[in-house]
């Protein structure tokens, strides 16, 4: 295994600047996952590490050796994709095998079969080995898939949404496994997604990219506590994150759209900018049919929709042109056309409004 | 009331199967399913693909001829009328709208197709892109408007004839998370202000949970469960459901009822705390079966009751974490608030809640503590 550094790396391409000056590092043994919407830059980034693409400027280091010019082929990177294809007239022990017997690996027939039988094992397809791949569902034949790039043992592994076309109930079960593999493995696993919640399952640490450009990089406890930005704060949040315009007017602090008085509990208030954006994460946001003295409006806001989902709940609220939601365990006792007032238990998240870096 | 003058129809199924030959295969992708939605109902048909939940929609809209069976609409026999003649609206996951006409022009296509009068047209129109709150939209041209704008506009189309009924299938799934979560809560918004009898397919369990009023769960061409929301999760008929249902689904243990006890390894749950089924437990023969319970009903105990088990893993997702754990032969998950700090090693012991335990049939898999239930399935 090997760590891998990115040093102010940036690939053009004929309109696009896909990879804007990008510098991380992922360190031995790691499981880091870059997050980020489509077209962030993402792929295009996996692919400047297994050498698909050559940097237009800046230096990628495999154990801090320079591997700008090192063809791919040499790199020695394992690559799972999206869309896995497997040997369909193979068996899965002979998919499995397969990268093992080319010539330049040398493999002996004996460590061959327990290469194989090991990673098997490890992925629970092991009861499988001997049938085609044509008859797995599709859950199976990602493992086999998974499996084809383990047994080679490469530097390190390169992963680009590989559980993404997975039904949901397959998604879940296979983020834990991945997880549980490189508790077991330890190996260097750079891993590729849209989906945040994939993101926290299983990172070490995450990289958030967007446009190109790296939002802030972090443990998931960081990038959830301690949002860099807007957009980091807003994607990782489901359902979507309660945000509004908040300007300054004399001592006051006023929502934009409405015009009405907010209640920001800021100890160093003068420090503000005249305009900036308040964040309220939707399980932060608490309401109450009577007045307490801590809310945040001086308006009460309608129950618009209920949603009951089971483990948890989520309330829509609305007032005028606002609009914001509430997220708890368990089924509040209300009904929609209900009158609440609004405070906040947990952070008020403030951000500047033009580069939408966190203030507060 | 609102313009929408509460035109609606009830719709009953009875019996309807549906038999492909593919290949040389015979293929049953609808084996006898038996449903009464009324009146302004939203039901939810749910299950994974290949359960013929999308079938049986076809086979409602008169898209697919049931190989037997009837679709009654009000009473009326449709099985031999075309999908025109059934006055079905529907809305599918890619919404085609015309791409060389405005906002205002799709929406008003099929009231012009109608041959309706001019005035009356604008009128319905307006009122309809209002209430979607799409009428800002209306002179632009679709590829100019975000997804959820866009599926919104499909469904104006598609309603602004008030037809009888409404069929979605998997309606959101081709919008990105954040469009989608914003846009279920205002499809629920506004089923709950015009109430039009409404049959939505999908395979995503947490929109059935939020939208339906009922959820049918099917799998393999059979229905599993007819139930609302609530009910489905709490209740469910089955191993299937129980698992299909929440996320992560509910977990499952075996264990053996030995008198009063049932006894998960070195854990041992009286039986006569569970209240509400002391009958039912009463009455059940000891053996080994199936204790299924959902990840959140698993707490820390602080005292040294309950079920020692080994934290694996954790999943940190933000508003809650996924601690997976391991007991001596058997693993299993719960769920804790982000705050709960936990981590892989930990020897904790867990305990059920126990008014939640549910008790599976081994070998049929089906809730023991639902047999003294009546079935919701009715036929009529």
């Amino acid at each position: 295994m090997s760590s891998i550094r990115f040093e102010n790396v940036t690939k053009k391409f004929k309109y696009v600047t896909a990879v804007d000056g990008i510098s991380f590092e992922i360190k031995h043994g790691e499981f880091v996952v870059m997050l980020g919407p489509t077209g962030a830059g993402k792929t295009t980034t996996l692919k400047l590490t297994a050498g698909i693409y050559k940097p237009d400027s800046g230096t990628i280091y495999f154990d801090d050796e320079p591997v700008n010019d090192l063809h791919p082929a040499l790199r020695d990177v394992a690559f799972v994709f999206q869309n896995y294809i497997l040997y369909p007239n193979m068996s899965v022990y002979d998919n499995l095998a397969f990268p093992l017997r080319s010539k330049i690996r040398k493999v002996n027939k004996d460590d061959v079969d327990k290469i194989v039988r090991e990673i098997a094992r490890l992925l629970h397809i092991d009861h499988l080995l001997s049938r085609g791949t044509d008859r797995l569902s599709g859950g199976e034949q990602q493992r086999v898939a998974l499996g084809r790039a383990l047994v080679r043992k490469p530097r390190v592994f390169l992963m680009d949404e590989p559980l993404s076309n997975l039904d949901a109930k397959l998604r879940e079960e296979m983020r834990t496994e991945l997880k549980r593999i490189h508790n077991e493995l330890n190996e260097t696993f750079f891993f590729v997604t849209h989906d945040y919640t994939e993101a926290f399952s299983m990172a070490d640490r995450i990289i958030v990219l967007n446009h190109g450009k790296i939002e802030q990089i972090g443990t998931p406890d960081e990038i959830y506590e301690k949002p860099a930005s807007l957009f980091v704060a807003s994607f990782v949040s489901s359902p979507p994150l309660n945000v509004f315009e908040v300007e300054k007017r004399g001592e006051e602090f006023l929502i934009t759209s409405l015009d009405e008085r907010i209640r920001i509990g800021y100890p160093n208030i003068s420090s503000l900018p005249p305009k900036f954006t308040v964040a309220i994460r939707p399980e932060d946001l608490r309401f109450s049919s009577n007045k307490n003295g801590d809310e945040i409006f001086e308006f009460p806001m309608e129950i618009y929709v209920i949603e009951d989902l089971g483990t948890f709940s989520v309330i829509t609220l609305k007032y005028k042109n606002l609009i914001l939601r509430q997220k708890s365990l368990g089924m509040p006792n209300i009904m929609v056309g209900d009158k609440v007032w609004i405070s906040a238990d947990g952070p008020i998240f403030l951000f500047d409004p033009h580069d939408g870096r966190r203030l507060l | 009331m609102n313009f929408w003058g509460g035109i609606m129809a009830d719709i009953l199924l009875k019996d309807l199967w549906k038999i492909f030959k593919s290949r040389g295969e015979v293929v049953e992708a609808v084996k006898g399913i038996n449903l009464h939605v009324m009146n302004g109902e939203l039901v939810v048909l749910l299950g994974p693909s290949g359960c013929g939940k999308t079938t049986t929609l076809r086979m409602i809209a008169g898209l697919e001829k049931p190989t037997f069976g009837s679709v009654f609409i009000d009473g009326e026999n449709v099985t031999k009328l075309t999908a025109r003649q059934r006055d079905i609206a529907f809305v599918f996951q890619s919404y085609a709208l015309y791409p060389h006409l405005t906002v205002y022009q799709n929406v008003e296509f099929p009231l012009k197709a109608q041959g309706m009068s001019k005035d009356v047209i604008s009128k319905r129109v307006k009122e309809v892109m209002d209430f979607l709150g799409i009428w800002e939209f209306k002179d632009k041209y679709p590829s100019n408007l975000d997804s959820g704008a866009q599926q919104k506009v499909a469904i104006a189309r598609a309603i602004v004839r008030k037809p009888k009924a409404f069929l979605l299938d998997e309606p959101l799934s081709n919008l990105d998370a954040k469009v989608r979560e914003y846009t279920r809560a205002e499809l629920k918004r506004l089923h709950m202000d015009i109430n039009i009898t409404t049959i939505y397919v999908t395979h995503d369990q947490i929109e059935a949970m939020s939208l339906a009023d009922r959820i049918v769960v099917m799998k393999l061409g059979e229905i599993q469960q007819v139930g609302k929301p609530r009910e489905v999760y709490e209740n469910p008929n089955n191993l299937f459901v129980a698992n299909f249902i929440g996320s992560p689904g509910m977990n499952f243990f075996r264990v053996v009822k030995d008198g009063n006890y049932l006894i998960l390894e070195d854990y041992r749950i009286n039986v006569n705390e569970l209240k509400k089924y002391r009958r039912i437990l009463s009455g059940m023969n000891d053996g080994e079966m199936i204790l299924g319970i959902r990840p959140e009903y698993i707490k820390l105990s602080n005292s040294r009751n309950g079920w020692q088990v080994k934290i694996d893993l954790v999943e940190p997702l933000g508003f809650e974490k996924i601690v997976d754990f391991l007991g001596k032969r058997t693993s299993g998950k719960l769920r804790t608030l982000k705050r709960v700090n936990l981590k892989p090693g930990d020897e904790v012991r867990i305990l059920f809640d126990i008014e939640k335990i549910r008790l599976f049939d081994p070998k049929t898999g089906w809730n023991l503590l639902r047999m003294d239930q009546v079935d919701e399935v009715k036929v009529s």
